[in-house]
């Protein structure tokens, strides 16, 4: 348990872009610190990004443009000539934001691989997926149209949750409102219950990862009775990288990264579904269900909580250790005592064990 | 990522690296992760940062640790790691735990630095009085040679000698 702290932690680990091995040619995905290159390198470096920045990302933006008006003439034709509540019109809509994702996953060259049982409306079913990036939900909306709950976003991002909330069912909340667990779970539970409303698309894990490990699962979609279906999604890092910090890019600086890289690769597998074993617990479950998505993906498990990013832990925590120090105390009183001057120093500190980096 | 070391400059880099012995590309590794932790930037480690370090706020003797290491700016934060290097000597390592246990600061731990430290280790309320003063008496007894009720540095590196508190006190930087 105990880990070179000051240097790199189990939790920051998991929220640290890799670099590229072999490297793809992007600076932006070698350790910081001066760069020197052979002038070979260098060479093939500087056509690589003469070719990203003045071949590819105006057609990618071209793209991006064109299908963005592509979906507002559609919207605008389906909400003024469509009849409201026909199921044409509703199919029509979901047709649309699937185009969106599509555009989007265009226009950073996208090429997804979609493997397992596509999902199918249904009642009582919630799928969950490991989350390494916004546009994740791009992936996979281009395959269908989820539900999506989350926190609500400003800028570019709350603009997008707007406007596909216009087409379906979504559920959205404010960050305070997600701390309220209770009321999460309800909105949940209310939309997953509801006939007519699409599966809901949930990350459990709270927090965009990097891609090579998997933090805990919140239990809260796991306590649902509702048949979980996991999706695991890997992303090939040497065509780009695909995760988002949070704090350090904004999401339209994300977007820009994407389309001047070389290309967005990724696997998305439905794995088959799974139900709450009797007398397994909510957390239980949870964890199963993220073995199984990490397993798939290559991921490697980690038990985390992304709250951490940016709560401090709990004073429990501490406490624990501290009985633990008092029942190795009371054990052997008089070897313990001498112990404490001597051995106490050793063990307390945490600044022992895995590697700085 | 977000981290440019060209902030910072590349002769505070050499003095660090010559001071701390630490290869230059350990203290950019380092200097990376200082600013992680200095989530305000304001180029000094406060204590509300520290205890952001989930693994820091588990441990019982935070408080000692974070009194060493508040308001640190980067050259300090590196000096106080530095000790935990391989290359750090093994008086350093027992200097730094002298100075973890040695609460008031006065270069002597007596019996009430003593007894604030296990507190801290045990919970407070765990312990009643009487058994910590008799643990705190008779590690005193055990490790005071002259004779004058507390532990002075000397001392407390004899008692240290007991256990190989140098490849405990080592991480690869």
């Amino acid at each position: 348990m105990e880990c070179g702290i000051f240097g790199r932690t189990a939790v920051t680990q998991c929220f640290t872009a890799e670099p590229a091995e072999p490297w793809n040619f992007l600076t932006r995905s070698l350790p910081p610190g001066p760069i020197s290159m052979r002038p070979y390198f260098a060479a093939v470096w500087l056509a690589g990004v003469w070719i990203r920045y003045t071949v590819l990302l105006p057609l990618r933006l071209a793209t991006l443009v064109i299908g963005l008006l592509g979906f507002f003439v559609g919207f605008f034709f389906i909400s003024t000539v469509m009849p409201r509540r026909s199921k044409v019109t509703i199919a029509a809509n979901k047709f649309l934001v699937r185009y969106l994702a599509s555009v989007f996953v265009a226009s950073w060259s996208g090429y997804v691989r979609y493997h397992g049982q596509r999902p199918r409306p249904g009642i009582n079913q919630i799928y969950v997926a490991n989350h390494t990036s916004p546009i994740d939900l791009g992936l996979l909306i281009k395959d269908y149209p989820f539900a999506c709950i989350g926190q609500r976003h400003g800028g570019l991002v709350g603009a997008l949750q707007g406007l596909v909330s216009n087409i379906q069912n979504h559920v959205y909340f404010d960050r305070e409102e997600g701390r309220d667990r209770a009321a999460v779970q309800r909105l949940l539970t209310a939309h997953v219950s509801t006939p007519g409303n699409e599966p809901m698309l949930v990350f459990p894990e709270g927090t965009c990862v990097n891609n090579r490990y998997c933090i805990m699962f919140k239990k809260g979609s796991f306590q649902l009775g509702a048949t979980v279906f996991p999706v695991a999604i890997k992303y090939h890092a040497g065509f780009a990288d695909p995760f988002r910090n949070s704090s350090v890019a904004s999401f339209p600086r994300h977007l820009l990264d994407l389309m001047t890289s070389w290309a967005v690769v990724a696997d998305v597998y439905y794995l088959p579904p799974q139900k709450q074993r009797p007398g397994e617990g909510a957390a239980a479950f949870a964890s199963r269900v993220k073995d199984l998505i990490a397993a798939r993906a290559g991921l490697t498990s980690i038990g985390w909580d992304g709250f951490l990013k940016r709560h401090p832990i709990a004073p429990r925590f501490r406490q624990q250790r501290q009985r633990a120090t008092l029942f190795a105390l009371s054990r052997r009183p008089q070897a313990a005592a001498a112990r404490t001057a001597a051995g106490g120093t050793a063990g307390a500190p945490p600044l022992n064990g895995t590697q700085l980096s | 990522m977000g981290a440019n070391t060209s902030a910072l400059l590349a002769d505070e880099i050499e003095d660090i690296s010559r001071d701390c012995n630490l290869t230059p590309a350990e203290v950019r590794r380092l200097y990376k992760r200082f600013q992680q932790l200095d989530r305000n930037r304001s180029g000094n480690l406060q204590a509300e940062e520290l205890r952001m370090i989930p693994e820091l706020a588990m441990n019982p003797l935070m408080p000692r640790i974070i009194a060493l290491c508040d308001n640190a700016n980067f050259s300090q934060f590196v000096r106080t790691i530095a000790v935990f290097g391989p290359n750090s000597t093994k008086q350093a390592k027992t200097d730094f735990a002298f100075r973890v246990y040695d609460v008031d600061g006065d270069g002597f731990i007596s019996a009430a630095d003593l007894t604030q430290v296990l507190h801290m280790m045990v919970g407070e309320d765990n312990l009643d009085e009487a058994t910590t003063t008799r643990i705190v008496q008779k590690v005193i007894d055990d490790a005071d040679t002259d004779g004058d009720d507390r532990i002075s540095r000397d001392e407390f590196t004899l008692a240290l000698d007991l256990v190989d508190i140098a490849a405990r006190m080592t991480v690869a930087l």
